[in-house]
């Protein structure tokens, strides 16, 4: 393969009892692109993500980051071959820092062995000093609105939309090769979305390959290279953003439904 | 030298520090360190006081370990009377009754009890919660149950005796003093390796997956591995403060090695306040100090006891010392972070390099 695809899904399949959740659902993301999932709720949506991240595990089909097959893998060996994710509810550690939710998003490459951490040996020291290095360079993705002195606070403590972009950080840290983004917008406001996607935009132009998830189309049309439309856990469209908002079986999941 | 300002990630370091404050903390650290290495002269002219700092000093080394599980990892043990155990026991059969070097007989409890931890732990912790609590509570019932009945290794309910204390050259461990300060500077070795753990990314894996299971594994944490090696870890630290133990005291038996010795040492990481840096420390005096003035009373020590543990449960759910520390961070850093007096950035030396 000449052309090889960053992530090729082919066939996932889902069944929650006998709810068809994801049936036979194809996705292509090339490299360096926007690919957004749009649909109604219910529509398969973040099922689909957790396919493809290890949450739950499919009945069938296939997931291949650049070639190698991932489906069957668990949540923490798929993260280390490269996919880090968002989540649709802020799924962050309430408890800890800012910053330790950075280097929490970089453990899959910290190489330091139990050992030589209890002894805090120099090349330990050394790893750790360039990770939070790193952490604050992430970090600095979204302005000041969480670095300096807000990196030492703690995620609880932390509005809304910084805990949206705190995932978004988190997920950056582990220098994915692909990036699943599930709503990241979800409970933001319209300046603040607008502002989310214009990152989002700037991340793909940085190199980064992205997969998103978006319940509202608008959000996404500008920013997607391509959007894949689900409804009752089948593909029902696929195209250029404005051509798959005209598709008249699109129109028709969102109208009626 | 310009390494990039970065705030620290532990609670209270990390937050109104500087270079200064941070050289402050520095020579309190030191002037601490050698305050305690001065409890056991101080205590040399009696004999019942020294007994009872060794004693605190080795339920330090085996709470410190506890902590890594529960405080780091947020696991409930009740088992960790059973690692204690191995590593009494097997000082006491190596060395007590086969001659062998009690260092030796110690170093061989520990690799004991770490891979009993992980034989047990590797099934287990997929359980949650109480589940894995029951689990470990069946774990030092049926080490206990084997230290009373495997009587040809370890003479059942009579116990071994004249177990002797390890050499060391320089150090004359058959006085009673300076055996106590090698049990201190263990113990406080202990408490480094552990701090440098949790300063460590393993220490952000385990809080991590305390704190969120599904987000660390969706970072890489490898749930079932991670869970196992925090529970070995914590059993070579009852090993080893079980070693001491059998050292100090020059006879086990099985009735040291109960489910209410599991459950002393998890309220003592409790009470103290789990995953923080003094609260192993200060839960050890406190239950230590209650056990043995409690005596007098023969009904109201556990009253007592059981009081202190539910208040501690309903008003400091983080323990004494976290407890302190959560008071300190909305109180006195956030108001001063408000009102823009507050300075957070925090030198890399501040990191305790």
């Amino acid at each position: 393969m000449s052309d090889q695809l960053r992530l090729q899904v082919r066939g996932l399949t889902k069944r929650f009892g006998g709810l068809l959740a994801v049936n036979a659902v194809d996705i292509d993301v090339r490299d360096n692109e926007i690919v957004s999932i749009i649909g109604p709720n219910g529509s398969g949506k973040t099922t689909t993500f957790n396919l493809i991240s290890g949450a739950i595990r499919p009945d069938a089909g296939s997931v291949r980051l650049e070639g190698e097959e991932l489906a069957g893998l668990r949540p923490d060996q798929i993260s280390r071959k490269g996919i880090a994710r968002t989540f649709q509810m802020p799924e962050l550690f309430m408890t800890l820092t800012v910053l330790d939710h950075l280097l929490i998003g970089m453990q899959g490459r910290m190489r330091a062995g139990l050992l030589a951490s209890a002894l805090s040996l120099p090349s330990t020291r050394r790893e750790e000093r360039a990770a939070r290095a790193e952490a604050a360079d992430v970090l600095s993705t979204f302005g000041d609105r969480l670095t300096a002195d807000r990196m030492g606070d703690l995620a609880r403590s932390l509005s809304y939309a910084n805990r949206r972009r705190l995932e978004i950080s988190r997920a950056l840290a582990l220098r994915p090769r692909l990036l699943l983004l599930d709503e990241p917008a979800a409970g933001m406001n319209p300046r603040e979305t607008q502002d989310l996607m214009g990152i989002i935009g700037g991340l793909r132009d940085g190199g980064h390959t992205i997969l998103l998830i978006e319940h509202d189309m608008g959000v996404v049309l500008n920013v997607s290279d391509r959007v894949i439309a689900l409804d009752h856990g089948e593909k029902i469209a696929e195209g250029l953003p404005r051509e798959v908002a005209a598709h008249p079986r699109v129109v028709e999941a969102y109208l009626g439904g | 030298m310009t390494s990039p300002a970065l705030p620290s990630t532990s609670r209270l370091r990390g937050l109104a520090a500087t270079a200064d404050t941070a050289r402050v903390r520095r020579s309190l650290v030191l002037l601490a360190l050698a305050l305690t290495l001065m409890i056991p002269v101080a205590v040399s002219g009696n004999a019942y006081l020294t007994l009872l700092v060794s004693l605190i000093a080795i339920y330090l080394i085996a709470v410190t370990g506890l902590d890594v599980v529960f405080g780091y990892s947020g696991q409930v043990s009740l088992g960790h009377a059973a690692f204690y155990g191995v590593g009494a026991y097997s000082v006491a059969i190596l060395s007590g009754l086969n001659g062998w070097p009690v260092s030796a007989s110690m170093l061989v409890g520990c690799v004991l009890a770490a891979g009993l931890a992980a034989v047990i732990g590797w099934p287990s912790v997929r359980l949650v919660h109480h589940f894995l609590a029951l689990v470990t509570i069946g774990l030092g019932e049926i080490m206990r149950l084997t230290f009373l009945n495997a009587s040809d290794f370890t003479r059942g309910f009579r116990g071994i005796g004249q177990i002797p204390r390890p050499a060391l050259p320089g150090l004359d461990t058959s006085n009673s003093t300076e055996f106590l300060y090698l049990i201190v500077v263990v113990a406080i070795a202990g408490i480094w390796l552990k701090e440098n753990i949790g300063r460590s990314w393993w220490g952000r894996l385990f809080n991590g997956m305390r704190t969120n299971a599904r987000a660390a594994e969706a970072f890489g944490a490898p749930l079932i591995r991670a869970r196992t090696i925090a529970f070995s870890v914590s059993a070579v630290y009852g090993a080893l403060a079980g070693g001491f133990y059998a050292s100090l005291i020059s006879y086990v038996s099985p009735d040291t090695f109960t489910f209410a010795q599991s459950t002393l040492f998890f309220s003592m990481v409790l009470i103290g306040g789990a995953g923080t840096r003094f609260g192993p420390l200060i839960g050890v005096i406190l239950l230590t100090f209650v056990a043995e003035f409690g005596q007098q009373f023969q009904f109201g020590q556990g009253l007592f006891y059981g009081l202190m543990i539910i208040g501690v449960i309903m008003f400091l759910p983080r323990g004494i010392v976290g407890s302190l520390e959560d008071l300190y961070r909305d109180k006195v850093r956030a108001p001063a972070r408000r009102s823009g007096r507050g300075v957070t950035i925090v030198s890399p030396e501040a990191e305790g390099e």
